[in-house]
């Protein structure tokens, strides 16, 4: 039952995957992109080529690899602080990135830098938290409430700065809804060491993340180093989402609904829940995209925007099914 | 094994819980850990198991100091169930049993028939074979307490420590609970250390006792001899009648407080 759940949610993947490249302002064919793409016969005119290889799949597989991260580092983050609120904004991610890519937006104007930026602002920010949060080892909810403090501060930096430099808000607040335009082969190339070696050290640690379930002192009992166990993870899921951030802008939504989602369907058994977080973080980010930018076609929509909009009143039907 | 704990000090929040406390746990016995709210017991047994690790002095394992054992070591020979607990909604029993054998797996290892052998025991054990498909939290107090012991003797430990294993279940399930103690202890000569309350069960399930008051031990043997109505009285300052069942056992019934209670 589960393995079919797996499977489902897996092949809405690829479908996503698939829909994403052949939507847009020029159709492509299912089988065109697999002649191309695999080395066959070449079926289609050069412009589209180009508008395929260059635009459309690099965009696609950052929306892929931002969907797996981001909804990797929400599961960790729910495992390892046992908070159902509990996701990549709660460690400072979003207001550290927030912070220092706006700042080098505005003050530095310059847009090449705010990549990295963010990631570095990202990792200060869940860095201090976790620092703040330790007393003797960590306590999950010493981490949520000096994240949220931690937060409120970089959140007035924010505000200060969008006041500041009224004029250059508008590129501020397309960065902070977050999205996907014009994202290319470099972006790959930033996010795939993370998404690659995020998920294979995530994987690895199923069984460590369902023992923390049972709770501290059980776990303790069960020959859990929960204190770095936890610091492990929480490093793994600030990287994991940093290296998000940085690339498509504040896309907190899906960290935090994609792997209660996933949850709600396939259960709290982490060997089960995390694949299934991985896919269908990919399904909605790319799905989502698609529908993004062809939904007011030629305008595009934030993904951001239409991700909570669409996203949430789904939560909201699966929440009230099962309770 | 044997478990010595020599000269236990703790201080928690500033207030001093025990001092120089020394003790040598008789292997393969039953020993309850009796005393007043606030006595130390239960920090006793999480000093006993790394749970609280800001002790001085030291617990050792056949001249071992299991700081130096390390906790992963530690959990394939010593298995704790504490009262702090939690378990997500849809957990069974079997998969809640299954945790026992994290200890013993390898990093990459799966399932071995050791594994599944262990948990099938674990499980009969504690009469759960037929709920083994059940949600844990569809259980009724008494069974969940039972899945959850179930979990610790599918560690396999040789010595198994429980804190307050029968706090808020029925008579029955309490009686129920002490019995399947009573036969694990008697068939692999597991080494019990349980925090009790309840000072008949102390008197009739196990084969030691030892009474922590005023940050030390109060007293320590054979429980028969030492749980006595005079005792009660300076431990917790009750007043008790003492009578014999029909089984020949000495009773404490604990009637009311002495006035230097307050």
């Amino acid at each position: 039952m589960q393995t079919i759940k797996i499977f489902l949610i897996g092949m809405t993947a690829i479908a996503g995957f698939f829909l994403s490249l052949t939507q847009g302002s020029v159709e492509i064919s299912s089988a065109q992109i697999f002649n191309d793409l695999l080395g066959g016969e070449v079926t289609i005119d050069e412009t589209k080529r180009q508008i395929l290889e260059n635009i459309r799949l690099p965009r696609t597989i950052v929306a892929l690899l931002v969907g797996v991260n981001l909804s990797l580092s929400g599961a960790i983050l729910q495992a390892v602080m046992k908070n159902p609120l509990a996701d990549p904004h709660i460690i400072g991610i979003s207001s550290g990135a927030g912070l220092f890519g706006i700042f080098v937006m505005m003050v530095a104007n310059d847009t090449l830098l705010v990549t990295p930026a963010a990631f570095v602002g990202a990792m200060l920010a869940a860095a201090l938290i976790y620092l703040l949060a330790w007393k003797d080892g960590i306590r999950p909810i010493r981490v949520i409430l000096a994240g949220v403090a931690v937060s409120a501060f970089l959140g007035a930096g924010i505000s200060a700065l969008l006041i500041f430099y009224s004029d250059k808000v508008h590129g501020a607040l397309m960065w902070m809804v977050g999205g996907l335009s014009a994202r290319s082969w470099q972006h790959v190339e930033i996010l795939l060491p993370y998404s690659i070696a995020g998920t294979f050290a995530t994987f690895l640690a199923a069984r460590h993340m369902n023992v923390l379930q049972l709770g501290d002192e059980v776990a303790q009992g069960l020959g859990l180093r929960v204190n770095l166990v936890r610091t492990i993870l929480t490093a793994t899921a600030a990287l994991l989402a940093a290296s998000a951030v940085c690339v498509v802008g504040l896309l907190g939504f899906v960290g935090l609904i994609v792997p209660h989602t996933a949850r709600l369907i396939l259960g709290s058994d982490y060997r089960i829940l995390l694949p299934g977080a991985a896919f269908l973080g990919a399904a909605v980010v790319t799905i989502s995209d698609t529908f993004a930018r062809t939904i007011f076609a030629p305008t595009e929509l934030p993904v951001g925007i239409l991700m909570a909009m669409l996203g949430a009143p789904f939560f909201l039907f699966l929440l009230r099914r099962e309770l | 094994m044997n478990l010595t704990a020599e000269k236990i000090s703790v201080t928690i929040g500033g207030k001093e819980i025990l001092r120089d406390v020394n003790y040598n746990f008789v292997s393969g016995k039953r020993t309850a850990l009796i005393g007043a709210n606030g006595a130390g017991k239960s920090t006793l047994l999480k000093i006993l198991c790394l749970l609280n690790e800001k002790f001085s002095g030291s617990v050792t394992l056949d001249g071992k100091d299991i700081r130096t054992i390390g906790r992963k070591n530690l959990s394939r020979i010593m298995a704790i169930l504490p009262q702090e607990r939690d378990a997500p909604q849809d957990t069974t029993v079997k998969q809640l049993v299954s945790f026992g054998r994290f200890p013993h797996r390898k990093f990459f290892g799966g399932h071995s028939a050791q594994d599944e052998a262990a948990i099938k025991n674990a499980l009969e054990l504690t009469k759960l074979t037929d709920f083994e498909n059940r949600q844990v939290i569809s259980l009724s107090g008494g069974e969940r307490q039972r899945a959850w012991l179930a979990m610790t003797l599918a560690q396999r430990p040789k010595i198994l420590l429980l804190d307050e294993p029968t706090t808020y279940l029925d008579i029955a399930h309490q009686l129920e609970v002490m019995e399947i103690i009573a036969d694990v202890n008697k068939k692999f000569s597991t080494t019990i250390i349980m925090v009790l309350h309840d000072i008949n069960h102390a008197r009739l399930y196990s084969d030691e006792v030892l009474i922590l008051k005023d940050k030390k031990i109060f007293a320590a043997g054979d429980p028969k001899k030492i749980l006595t109505a005079k005792t009660l009285s300076e431990v917790f300052n009750v007043e008790a009648d003492t009578f014999t069942n029909a089984a020949g056992d000495e009773i404490i019934f604990p009637i009311r407080r002495t006035s230097s209670g307050l």
